[in-house]
């Protein structure tokens, strides 16, 4: 089945996405169309309010909670991905939304644990949003989101071990073209460096050379264009927040897009 | 009995290392992956299952092969070789001495993949163990329910005459998808994952028929499987209208899909009820946890009662 996260996302893209969901009781068609349409419920509660929320049904501690929130970087999110597995049958959009447009901020509570009860990982990242008020940057899973933080995920290609430095890179045509140098604080960093030591393949002065393998997580303020750079674009503020062993490095094209 | 070193687990009494990440003499090696099977050594014993596909990687080494449960002395300990369920012949790595019992878990995953042999809890007083996706914000839903959802991305690229291209790593992954998605037109592959498949097919896994890409037409309903860094170059822009998906545990993110014509969230790692049931399963009493989260996971692992430590060799 088709959940409703995935029918929102297309139909904000596309309109002739209706077309895809003929199998939709026509009831929640409507509430979509009139979801992005702009009807949307009013804000219940905070989003860190959801969070705590959320944290306390999965019996996850302020330090995992932490943890995640780094990882994913979306309060909604985090939110939605700690909570258990569903039970019993999803409710449909209209209801969720019936149920979320009759709810007060003393009821709220109760409102969204039987929701989140009832329905799949997306569908409740959909609930956090309209919630919390926060429904517009959904779409980012089309659209860079505006209130977010924006990442993307780099390789490692060079690295300076005074410091430590890194020069991560994204992917163009099968090569990879850097585009940031950054100081690597993580607590992993011993770690990453004995992984560099044990395979450098090639030395530039101080700089080592290694296999574009070790994804990192980039976070930037904002990506402007500077044709004096291989990549044709700068990045705002960068800082590494996260190793992602096993990660995949993004597209150039995608930060281009973003500039 | 194992110490963290700079160049990996190292055993004093067996003078091996697991997975070491620079040359040494002798290595215990639980799979195929590059950043486990590393070059130089001057021999190599892994599982049977696994030598073809490291022999593969690595050209001419020294390297033996030994059966799932076959216990080995070596120097003052005894080792052997147990399923991971990571990738076809992965191994956790079980040493022993006078009664005390490590394990190694390598890279695991708990739910059975139909390709790899699946994961076996070795019962152990002290648990190694990776933690890649070691917060609770890494649930996976049950692989079937991924494949069909690739299945179904797949039909609809067929009907609209659009290929369909999935980046995955070229051992492993790329192979558990093709004999996992219900199959909607042929199957076509990067170089890279049919020389994978061609090797892993010979040692009898069961794997459908694949062509590799260049050798004949592909048609629109095709499936093209290609490592990720190949998916967005000069090797798939001459093959027309495609959507291009990925398959990893990371697609749990919406960071990660933003942007992609099509995400999936399948990996070869455990999820985070996985290692929670995976350490449970071992009785162990003591748990390092490496490779990943490892600070968060160790404290979470504190508070349900273990003796919880992380890999702290690599420091200093």
């Amino acid at each position: 089945m088709i959940g409703f996260a995935a029918m929102l996302a297309a139909m904000a893209s596309d309109k002739t996405a209706l077309a895809r969901y003929e199998g939709v009781p026509g009831a929640d068609l409507d509430a979509a169309r009139r979801l992005l349409a702009g009807q949307r419920p009013k804000r219940l509660a905070t989003l860190d309010t959801i969070l705590n929320w959320a944290a306390a049904v999965a019996v996850v501690p302020d330090f995992l909670l932490a943890a995640s929130l780094a990882v994913s970087g979306d309060r909604a999110e985090t939110a939605a991905l700690i909570l258990p597995p569903p039970a019993g049958p999803a409710p449909g959009l209209a209801e969720v939304l019936r149920r979320l447009h009759g709810a007060t901020p003393v009821t709220a509570h109760a409102t969204l644990l039987d929701l989140w009860a009832r329905l799949p990982v997306r569908e409740n990242f959909v609930v956090n949003r309209l919630a919390s008020g926060t429904f517009r940057s959904l779409a980012p899973t089309l659209r860079p989101a505006l209130a977010d933080k924006q990442s993307l995920h780099a390789v490692m290609v060079l690295v300076q071990p005074s410091g430590p430095e890194i020069t991560l890179a994204l992917w163009r045509d099968g090569a990879t073209v850097p585009v940031a140098r950054l100081a690597l604080t993580l607590p992993q960093t011993p770690e990453i460096m004995a992984w560099v030591r044990a395979n450098t393949t090639k030395r530039y002065g101080p700089l080592r050379q290694v296999p574009a393998v070790q994804v990192f997580v980039v976070e930037y303020d904002g990506v402007s264009q500077n044709l004096r750079r291989k990549s044709g674009v700068e990045l705002h503020n960068p800082r590494v927040v996260a190793w992602l062993r096993d990660g995949v490095a993004d597209p150039l094209s995608r930060l281009v897009a973003a500039e | 009995m194992l110490t963290f070193t700079k160049k990996g687990l190292f055993c004093p009494d067996g003078n091996f290392y697991i997975d070491p990440s620079s040359a040494v003499e002798r290595a215990l090696v639980t799979h195929g992956h590059s950043d486990h099977a590393c070059r130089g050594h001057q021999s190599y014993l892994c599982s049977h299952a696994a030598l073809p596909v490291i022999r593969h990687r690595l050209g001419r080494i020294t390297a033996e092969g030994t059966h799932y449960g076959e216990v080995r002395r070596i120097g003052g300990v005894t080792v052997s070789f147990h399923p991971a369920g990571h990738v076809p012949g992965s191994a956790q790595i079980r040493v022993e001495r006078a009664g005390e019992v490590w394990v190694v878990s390598g890279d695991y995953k708990v739910e059975a993949d139909g390709l790899s042999e699946p994961f076996q809890p070795v019962a152990c007083h002290t648990f190694i163990t990776e933690c890649t996706f070691g917060l609770p914000i890494f649930q996976w839903l049950p692989a079937a329910e991924v494949l069909a959802e690739i299945a179904a991305w797949w039909a609809a690229n067929a009907s609209a005459g659009r290929l369909s291209i999935l980046a995955a790593y070229s051992f492993g992954k790329a192979q558990r998808l093709m004999a996992g998605i219900p199959p909607q037109g042929p199957i076509f592959t990067h170089g890279a994952v049919e020389d994978v498949t061609e090797i892993l097919r010979a040692q009898g896994y069961a794997l459908p028929m694949t062509h590799r890409v260049g050798l004949s037409p592909v048609p629109r309903d095709a499936l093209i499987v290609a490592p990720p860094n190949v998916v967005s170059g000069d090797w798939i822009g001459a093959l027309g209208p495609m959507s291009v998906g990925f398959a990893s545990g990371w697609m749990a993110l919406a960071a990660r899909r933003r942007g992609l014509a099509a995400a999936f969230t399948l990996s070869d790692h455990a999820d985070w009820p996985g290692l929670n049931a995976a350490i449970r399963a071992t009785g162990a009493q003591r748990v390092f946890a490496t490779h990943g989260y490892s600070g968060p996971f160790r404290d979470w692992l504190a508070l349900q009662g273990y003796d919880a430590r992380v890999d702290s060799g690599a420091v200093g």
